[in-house]
């Protein structure tokens, strides 16, 4: 384990500036995973793996190259540092290329350091037992409970070095329910801990999306149109909330298609949206110590009460655009919960649909998006009323934060975000007729 | 690069010994990207990802271990450590019934490198920026253009406790334009892919002049759909063009197909020997070679060293067979036909597609586009899903309306959805063309997996759009 070192770093990072380049900076990522699979109810498969990831990065004369291996022996090395000086030569001079500096980062250790087999065996034992007692209709397609450990060490001639080790546990599960030979739609769910104290079925929003599937066995299709109001889950929320937030990233900006270029400060969603970053939030198993370009992480707002607060751009994406740089890389998300709990924001809805999961393609670039609702309900006189199929919601992006009237008090924790349920207007859901 | 043989025999009698069935797998992935937007380098990506694995099966239950430094040592840990894992899951519970198909095939060894010297990245960025300029002089108006070369070459050895030694080298590159322009819609866009099977040098090391008729034809296609309608939201007679119609019958038709998911109730269950789909479709995942040519994806052996052979999976409308592993094709008493791979050293065999292909009709493009009334002619499938109850939705990259049997208007980015086996049961023509799809398609499924797709043209009904 001679590279998992600050000094293998430092040697390698020499050589970089031996082939003659002025800067260098070296990561290495190490990771172990162990995988505890089940297929179709019942154990299939036990995997470990461990692997090493070593990024080499150089400037040149103002031109920057990078080269990613997964090999530490020196032929190997060789090679890497002779494809970066021929990646650094073909680079065009850009000033925006630059190392992160010198700065106190402390060394960071979080989660349990080395897997616990037999607890994950017990844990997964007890799913698939209380899956079986309490949802007998409930067919687990696949369930993996993995432990991930990740070591990561940076050193650049900045004189930059961090090295932080992460471990925590994540469970993922795809399932749907099946009666008289009748299945409902397939779902899925997932969320981290950082150890196994609670039982995989309280994780996350598992056992309400297996409590849901079962009611969705009797799911028919949507006839007609609605243009009511419709409530977007977390999961589903997020995938959307992906697609707008990549307005303010690197490709975008820099590109200059981004929708929000001069909207710092302004409004660009409904006052009743706020989202912050809080990467070292102790309730997530899943924390963020360094920026993945070399930054100690800290928290940042996005959107306040609708208004635009921060971009979310890398180092080089601020140097780019002349924009700030975003504190952290944007993972552990924190949506704020409303005022009023799920059971109101489902009663003062005479007509609408429950948007359970999003199916389908990304939006086009102009944000008008139509996906497919799956895992979704109408909801009638305020509760939730039926399960419904092939059934097509359609909306602009960029005009449904701007339409959330709602927002729940109740908020679903996965581990590494925290969202609430939101109610929209302005989509229209389109069945098969 | 770790010489398997050199274990071969301590592999063979650790695996004897305890009577478990066991492979090695020793494998590199070389990626490279770069990525030219709007004249700057974005992407300059050269990757080596190479590791060892070993894969046990025991009383029912599988162990897998990898290591990305591949050394005799760490390959002799994989191998303990895939079994030490199978045990751990076999002691605790045991499928005494389950059993795995085996296979006599031997030795077998094929690369598709043709040989041709590699280029410098400098090359190849020079390259881009050549045919970016050109772009850029030649059509101002665009708002934003970006250019991708992108290629994949994987090397794998495979030994197994049944006697496979298995050798293959499979490259494969693409090159993507892509074009914006700025209308009062917003921002619309189009691209396209060229490639397939071989490596950058073998399919773009040619003048860079020889681009320009597609580079027209990309920005033409920008301008138009600029200017383009939206689809009409509703059921509508359409033809989907054989890029589209591939990758919809592969999501939403062939993965209900493969065994693991009909284990997990797909749609296909139960549904051998019945109709679900028109007499006009037959669907056929080809392992290596299609009307004599090379397929985009060949695959001659499996990575548990299965040989693999074309599976039928419907044959004119009828389901007629899944497509399985060693472990599945035990379980379902079926021949394993060589689907089980794996992306990276790192990961574990799944079964997958090869290269699935709609196989052609006897209709003629024009005479189904005469056939329609009023619908959709649709091209170029976006991101979509499909799960296993047969229900889809792709996103739609372009299209043309069809009115009084004649090719209309351009579309605007749609869509398509739809229940998977009644759309082919709807199909009332096919064409006597066929196309393999160049974009370059990955498939997912735990893993990302390189697919070959194709199709003939299909006239069928679908539900377009939604707003």
């Amino acid at each position: 384990m001679e590279h998992l070192h600050l000094d293998f770093l430092k040697r390698l990072a020499s050589r970089i500036v031996s082939a003659g380049f002025d800067q260098a900076e070296v990561s290495i990522v190490n990771e172990h995973m162990t995988e505890m699979q089940v297929d179709f109810s019942d154990f299939s498969l036990l995997r470990n793996t461990e692997s090493d990831q070593v990024t080499l990065r150089g400037i040149m004369g103002g031109r920057y190259g990078t080269v990613t291996l997964n090999q530490l022996d020196d032929v190997s090395l060789q090679t890497g540092v002779a494809l970066l000086q021929e990646a650094a030569q073909a680079a065009p001079v850009d000033p925006a290329r630059a190392f992160a500096p010198n700065q106190l980062v402390p060394m960071n250790e979080m989660g349990p350091l080395e897997p616990l087999h037999y607890q994950m065996h017990e844990r997964v034992s007890q799913f698939l037992k209380d899956v079986r007692d309490a949802y007998p209709e409930c067919l687990l397609k696949q369930s993996l409970l993995r432990y991930i450990r990740t070591r990561s060490l940076r050193f650049n001639t900045m004189g930059l070095e961090t090295d932080s080790t992460e471990a925590c546990y994540n469970h993922g599960v795809r399932f749907l329910s099946k009666r008289n030979g009748k299945t409902s739609s397939i779902n899925y769910s997932g969320a981290y801990a950082s150890n196994l104290d609670v039982e995989l079925l309280e994780w996350g929003g598992l056992r309400r999306a297996i409590e849901s599937s079962s009611r969705e066995i009797a799911v028919a299709p949507f006839e007609g149109r609605l243009e009511g109001p419709i409530v977007i889950a977390p999961d589903a929320l997020a995938v959307l909330l992906n697609f707008w937030l990549a307005h303010l990233k690197d490709d975008r900006l820099i590109s200059g298609t981004s929708k929000f270029r001069n909207s710092l400060d302004k409004p660009v969603a409904s006052p009743f949206l706020s989202l912050a970053i809080e990467p070292r939030n102790p309730a997530f198993a899943r924390q963020e110590f360094t920026t993945e370009d070399g930054y100690g992480s800290e928290p940042s707002t996005i959107i306040q009460n609708g208004i635009l607060k921060s971009f979310m751009l890398s180092d080089y994406g601020a140097r780019k655009t002349g924009l700030p740089r975003a504190e952290n890389s944007g993972r552990n998300w924190v949506i704020s919960g409303g005022s009023k709990n799920l059971v109101d924001l489902f009663g003062d809805i005479e007509q609408g649909l429950y948007l359970g999961r999003l199916s389908g393609g990304l939006p086009a670039a102009n944000g008008d998006f139509a996906i497919v609702a799956k895992n979704s309900f109408l909801i009638e006189s305020g509760f939730i009323h039926r399960p419904i199929s092939e059934v097509i919601v359609s909306g602009n992006l960029f005009q449904i934060l701007n339409a959330i009237t709602a927002v729940s008090r109740e908020r679903l924790s996965d581990g590494m975000t925290t969202i609430p349920w939101v109610c929209v207007e302005g989509m229209t859901a389109i069945g098969r007729s | 690069m770790l010489d398997l043989h050199s274990l071969k025999s301590e592999f063979s009698t650790t695996s004897g010994i305890y009577r478990i069935y066991s492979e090695i797998r020793y494998q590199q992935n070389r990626k490279i990207l770069l990525t030219l937007n709007n004249g700057e380098l974005e992407t300059n990506t050269n990757e080596t990802t190479r590791g060892v694995s070993s894969r046990s099966f025991t009383g029912g239950y599988w162990g897998f271990s990898s290591y990305s430094n591949p050394s005799k040592d760490s390959a002799v840990s994989t191998v303990r450590e895939s079994m030490r894992n199978a045990k751990f899951l076999a002691g605790r519970s045991n499928k005494s019934d389950a059993t795995l198909a085996y296979s006599q095939f031997g030795k077998f060894e094929k690369s598709y490198l043709s040989g041709k010297s590699s280029v410098s990245t400098a090359i190849w960025l020079e390259f881009l920026k050549f045919l970016d300029a050109r772009i850029v002089k030649k059509y101002p108006d665009l708002k934003s253009r970006k250019l991708t070369l992108h290629s994949l070459d994987i090397e794998k050895h495979l030994l197994t406790s049944d006697g496979q030694d298995i050798h293959t080298t499979v490259p494969r590159a693409h090159f993507t334009i892509s074009m914006t322009k700025q209308t009062k819609h917003g921002p619309i866009s189009f691209q396209d892919t060229r490639g397939g099977l071989g490596q950058l040098q073998d399919h773009f090391l040619v003048l860079p002049e020889s681009f320009d008729d597609w580079i027209d034809e990309i920005y033409n296609m920008t301008i138009r759909k600029a200017d383009g309608v939206a689809a009409t939201a509703g059921p509508h007679d359409v033809i989907l063009s054989p890029d589209l119609a591939g990758i919809v019958v592969h999501e939403a038709v062939g993965h209900a197909a493969e065994a693991d998911l009909v284990l997990a109730g797909s749609v296909a269950e139960s549904q051998i020997e019945r109709i679900v789909a028109s007499p006009l479709i037959t669907l056929i995942d080809y392992a290596h070679t299609y009307d004599g040519n090379t397929c985009p994806q060949p695959v001659h052996v499996d990575d548990e060293g299965i040989p693999a052979e074309n599976t039928t999976i419907i044959q004119k409308g009828v389901l007629k067979s899944y497509m399985n592993n060693r472990e599945t094709a035990a379980y379902f008493e079926q021949k394993p036909t060589g689907h089980a791979r794996a992306f990276t050293h790192a990961d574990e065999p799944l079964i997958r597609m090869r290269n699935t292909i709609v196989m052609p009709g006897e209709s003629k493009i024009e005479n189904m586009i005469e056939s329609i009334e009023n619908g959709y002619y649709l091209m170029k499938a976006g991101k979509g899903q499909a799960d296993t109850t047969g229900e889809f939705m792709f996103a739609v990259g372009t299209g043309f309306e069809i009115k009084d049997g004649k090719i209309g208007r351009v579309l605007r980015d749609t869509s398509i959805s739809g229940l998977a086996f009644d759309v082919l049961k709807s199909v009332t023509m096919v064409s006597d063309e066929f196309k393999w799809d160049t974009s370059g398609y990955y498939c997912t499924k735990k893993q990302l997996m390189p697919v070959g797709v194709g199709s003939a043209s299909i006239k069928c009904r679908v539900r377009v759009g939604g707003g």
